[in-house]
């Protein structure tokens, strides 16, 4: 993370050594061993699509929403699927409001391409009419306090919210069987997202010239 | 789409799999700048430019210990297929940028040049798959050009996975196919990676043999900046007189 604004907590020496000497004896800050995990909490939102997870003081919110949209040119039969990262000051000073950083952007960029790239998101299904109309799922991550490791934390909350998101179920119908109709979640039930499998994001660090490893 | 061709074992455009394209490198295109290359790899057609050491203009981002690197990547209009007008801060160029800037910065020596700063301006001019690759390897040669301080040579490659087979340095064509597509930037001498980037997936098994393919093109190039760094230098020699 390359923020450097004067807002930016510096470590101080004494700090920097005293991580590196106890990571020689496999000893952590917090008393981990090198690859435990914080303990992992996810919470659900009352509407579907949402999610929070707290991965020890990392906390990182997901939300996801569809929208009806052209596909574009080079694929008309398939859905779109967006990630967007908001990084408020709120999370720690040395973010800066407005426009993404670097970091927010690379951030999203890990999490699409686990889940777009991969092909975990069935595209296709997302497919109204062929060439005019599909669904554009985009997932808005929103980082609420950054206590290290936020790859790891965005990624499940995309994926907890993408889980438990129902989109509304849309039919052809009318007089000439080319009216779209969205039916109301009251009249039909909503309809989940087809998700193949579930990239999982790990983040290693590597410390001492490159021998230790956590 | 058959992208190796069952019978003859050719690629889409007559190469073996195990074949790069062909690469050419050209030193000091950019008059003005400290340090500037042309890289190019097939259709493929990257200028970086590299300004610094020099003073560094936000003294807000100033570092006291070491450089400061900054790096721009853009895609000229005319780049691609169609003409279209880029947005300068759009999310790929932004996440590029990123991942060049990170790769030369861990190979610059930044202790030796405190409070100072390092530009490095890579522009596509014409794009035909791989540009990731050409940007950082052009990067290396205008850094070598303007004389600033490196652990190695940053070299960079891709392979992908189509029809079964490892395929080494992808065009366009193969890049669009949806298969993965594995960027590798090695430090050469020291065997060292440092990118390290993948799009879809892959068993891991045969991810293995793609990296390594990908790193054996990154040797090759890595041989093939040297020896025009080389060149290079005699060249100097003898203007000099030497």
């Amino acid at each position: 993370m390359e923020q450097r604004l004067a807002n930016t907590w510096q470590m101080t020496v004494n700090e920097r050594k005293f991580i590196e000497m106890a990571l020689a004896a496999d000893l952590r800050v917090d008393d981990r061993g090198p690859f435990d995990y914080r303990p992992c909490t996810i919470t659900f939102g009352r509407v579907g699509g949402s999610s929070e997870v707290q991965l020890g003081e990392t906390r990182v919110m997901s939300y996801v929403t569809s929208q009806l949209v052209q596909p574009y040119r080079d694929r008309p039969n398939e859905g779109t699927l967006s990630i967007f990262t908001e990084f408020s000051p709120m999370a720690d000073p040395a973010f800066e409001a407005g426009r993404p950083g670097e970091f927010a952007i690379e951030l999203g960029r890990i999490v699409d391409r686990g889940l777009r790239e991969s092909g975990a998101v069935d595209m296709e299904s997302l497919c109204v009419v062929v060439g005019k109309l599909v669904w554009s799922i985009r997932v808005d991550l929103h980082i609420l306090d950054n206590g290290g490791n936020l790859i790891d934390a965005a990624n499940i909350a995309a994926l907890a919210s993408l889980l438990t998101f129902r989109r509304p179920e849309c039919t052809l119908g009318g007089d000439d069987n080319h009216e779209l109709i969205i039916h109301d979640i009251e009249d039909r039930e909503p309809l989940p997202l087809i998700i193949h499998h579930l990239p999982v994001a790990v983040t290693f660090a590597v410390f001492g010239e490159g021998n230790i490893m956590v | 789409m058959e992208y190796v061709d069952s019978l003859t074992g050719f690629r889409l455009d007559g190469r073996r799999p195990n074949d790069m394209r062909q690469i050419r490198g050209e030193i000091g295109v950019v008059a003005k700048a400290d340090g500037s290359a042309l890289f190019e790899m097939g259709n493929t057609k990257v200028i970086a430019a590299v300004y610094g050491p020099r003073e560094v203009q936000n003294k807000g981002q100033q570092i006291n210990n070491q450089a400061l690197v900054r790096c721009e990547y853009s895609m000229a209009n005319f780049s691609t297929g169609d003409r279209t007008r880029r947005p300068k801060g759009d999310r790929r160029s932004t996440e590029i940028s990123l991942v060049i800037r990170q790769t030369m910065e861990a190979c610059i020596l930044v202790h030796l040049m405190p409070r100072s700063q390092i530009d490095i301006f890579v522009q596509v001019l014409q794009a035909d798959g791989g540009t990731r690759s050409a940007c950082i390897n052009a990067a290396t040669l205008a850094l070598a050009d303007a004389g600033i301080p490196m652990r190695d040579l940053v070299t960079s490659c891709s392979a992908g996975y189509l029809s079964s087979t490892p395929l080494l340095d992808l065009n366009y064509v193969e890049d669009s196919a949806g298969g993965p597509d594995v960027t590798v930037g090695i430090l050469a001498k020291t065997d060292k990676v440092t990118l390290l980037q993948m799009d879809s997936k892959l068993p891991i098994d045969i991810f293995e043999n793609v990296m390594q393919l990908a790193i054996e093109g990154c040797k090759a190039i890595a041989q093939y900046i040297r020896e025009v760094l080389l060149e290079n230098t005699k060249l100097l020699e003898s203007r000099k007189g030497l």
